[in-house]
């Protein structure tokens, strides 16, 4: 079982595992004071985190160019309308 | 593949060439993953558009929320997530009882994330904060709700993968639909990522 | 899963693709199109007529209800004289695609005959929406509001909530594409997993039951438009792709005949 620990997924999943520990332990809004600034960064971490998951777990890194064009249209889709919204009141 | 060094083969797929470029699964399993995405992208979107119209209101009822189970159960998805990518790389090895261990502790994982989900919803239940609550609370269950019933659908599949893979060789097709399935418990687990962030941090400070 | 791990051999259940039984393909189009009839029906007569597309709000009094239902009385009877007509042609499009599932299985084939049980009983629930209905038009100024508010819910109920079965055909179709071991598939595969997307979708309309108001009420965001443009748009999609299925099944029965043709 050593194998399964010594790869790029485990490393992905260790960061992914230590980001989301670390803003939890750093207050509900990461410590930021600001309701607006701390909703945009914690929307924008997930992101990040989504796109961790698209490339390494789903493979979307060694798959055909088109996929991870698509996943990160869509991405950027999502991050502009979650962001927007949750700003424009 | 199979002969690579599975301690080198990260590497190796870091600098992938175009020629081994290959999709994961099939492309109809992405068409799937797709229109799921959009559905969901649909649903974030309508949880902000409330949300923007009473902004208090949610955040009062957010409060509510114990944002330590929501971090566990994001850690139980991650890591089933991570369990199911290296289940994956073990059949491709031709390691089958590695993989279907993989894969039965991923389903492991998500019945502890099904469990974490009740006691938090049994809770807030006893507490007086049902569906009929508020929208806040109405998002709360119906979001967390169709999630679960990805969860309970992808563990199906999980454990129909783990049957497989401990039956000897894969047949071509077995591969693929291995990766497939294992595309979809991804899906489960982003959504997750997402729906966290929403429900349960976005708006405090 | 598991039914899906079939081998790419064939076995000594295949039989020849000669022997195939041909399709009449010029039935098969039409029940294709009646899928496509259904839904032009469902927009003239429940948008333009009726005007109830999206449903009255579960929000609103009995007495508007029973105003809404007295306005358009008339509007109400010829809608549904003609959704009558429209929603029955759900049995004859859903059985265009059960002929194709019949090809794509091999041996005793279950889910055509499980499909085929189900698209009988399932055309019954599109038929009460437009009976109902007709049913509430023909004395409204007679009922009693409150009466009049439970027989309008009932409607949608019967609409929204009898989801099951119709996601349930979805997951037929779904296991018979991917389960299909013909040389060349009778549907793409792709078409296996859009129903599988499509059942899991309408889903969320059990909600209906809870909320009078919000995107998961009957006339919401989520369990109205989302799930009307879903399961209608699955009916569109399903009716091209057995249209182009008659293609193919003409030109694999052209072919025969001309090899028959040369050989005789």
């Amino acid at each position: 079982m050593t194998e399964l620990l010594q790869t790029r997924t485990t490393a992905v999943w260790a960061a992914l595992a230590g980001v989301t520990v670390l803003s939890w332990a750093m207050g509900s809004g990461m410590g930021i004071s600001d309701v607006e600034t701390a909703g945009v960064v914690i929307l924008l971490i997930s992101l990040v985190k989504v796109r961790f998951v698209l490339s390494d777990f789903m493979e979307v890194r060694t798959a055909p160019l088109w996929l991870g064009r698509a996943t990160d249209a869509w991405l950027a889709a999502l991050g502009i309308m979650m962001i927007s919204r949750f700003l424009i009141g | 593949m199979t002969a690579v060094d599975v301690r080198t083969a990260p590497d190796t797929a870091g600098q992938p060439e175009r020629h081994r470029r290959k999709i994961p699964g099939e492309v109809g399993i992405w068409m799937f993953i797709g229109g799921d995405m959009i559905s969901f992208s649909f649903l974030f979107f309508l949880f902000l558009h409330y949300r923007a119209n009473d902004t208090a209101g949610f955040t009062a009822s957010q409060a509510h929320l114990d944002q330590n189970l929501g971090l566990l159960n994001t850690l139980l998805m991650l890591t089933s997530s991570w369990l199911v990518a290296s289940g994956v790389r073990f059949a491709a090895r031709q390691r089958g009882d590695l993989a279907a261990r993989c894969f039965l502790g991923a389903v492991g994982c998500a019945a502890a994330f099904a469990v974490v989900k009740a006691v938090e919803w049994g809770g807030k239940v006893a507490d007086g904060h049902t569906m009929s609550s508020d929208e806040f609370f109405m998002f709360y269950y119906c979001c967390a709700g169709i999630h679960m019933i990805h969860v309970v659908i992808g563990s199906g599949v999980l454990l129909s993968m783990a049957a497989t893979v401990r039956r000897s060789k894969l047949a071509g097709n077995e591969q693929r639909n291995i990766e497939s399935g294992a595309t979809f418990w991804h899906l489960v687990d982003l959504l997750w990522i997402v729906l966290f962030a929403l429900l349960y941090l976005v708006g405090q400070s | 899963m598991a039914v899906l791990e079939t081998t790419d051999e064939p076995s000594r259940l295949d039989p020849p693709v000669d022997d195939v039984k041909p399709i009449n393909t010029r039935v098969v189009r039409l029940m294709a199109w009646s899928g496509v009839a259904l839904v032009i029906s469902l927009v003239v007569a429940q948008g333009l007529l009726m005007r109830f597309v999206p449903p009255p709000s579960p929000a609103m009094s009995a007495q508007e209800i029973a105003d809404l239902y007295i306005d358009r009385k008339l509007a109400i009877r010829v809608g549904t004289l003609i959704e009558c007509i429209g929603f029955t042609f759900y049995l004859t499009f859903s059985m265009s695609i059960v002929v194709f599932m019949r090809r794509m299985e091999r041996g005793m084939p279950v889910l055509t005959y499980t499909s085929m049980a189900n698209n009988g009983g399932g055309y019954v629930f599109f038929l009460l929406m437009p009976i109902t209905w007709a049913a509430l038009a023909f004395r409204p100024e007679t009922l009693d509001p409150a009466l009049m508010q439970i027989a309008n819910d009932y409607v949608w109920f019967v609409f929204i909530l009898s989801w099951p079965p119709f996601a349930l055909f979805m997951v037929y179709v779904a296991l018979a594409v991917l389960g299909d071991r013909n040389p060349t598939p009778v549907f793409p595969r792709w078409v296996g997993f859009f129903n599988l997307w499509t059942a899991v979708l309408i889903i969320p309309a059990g909600l209906v039951e809870f909320y009078t108001a919000g995107p998961f009420a009957y006339d919401g965001e989520l369990s109205f438009w989302f799930v009307w443009f879903v399961f209608f748009g699955w009916i569109m999609v399903m009716s091209g792709v057995t249209l182009r299925a008659c293609k193919a099944e003409e030109e694999r029965q052209a072919a025969v005949a001309g090899r028959d043709g040369a050989a005789a």
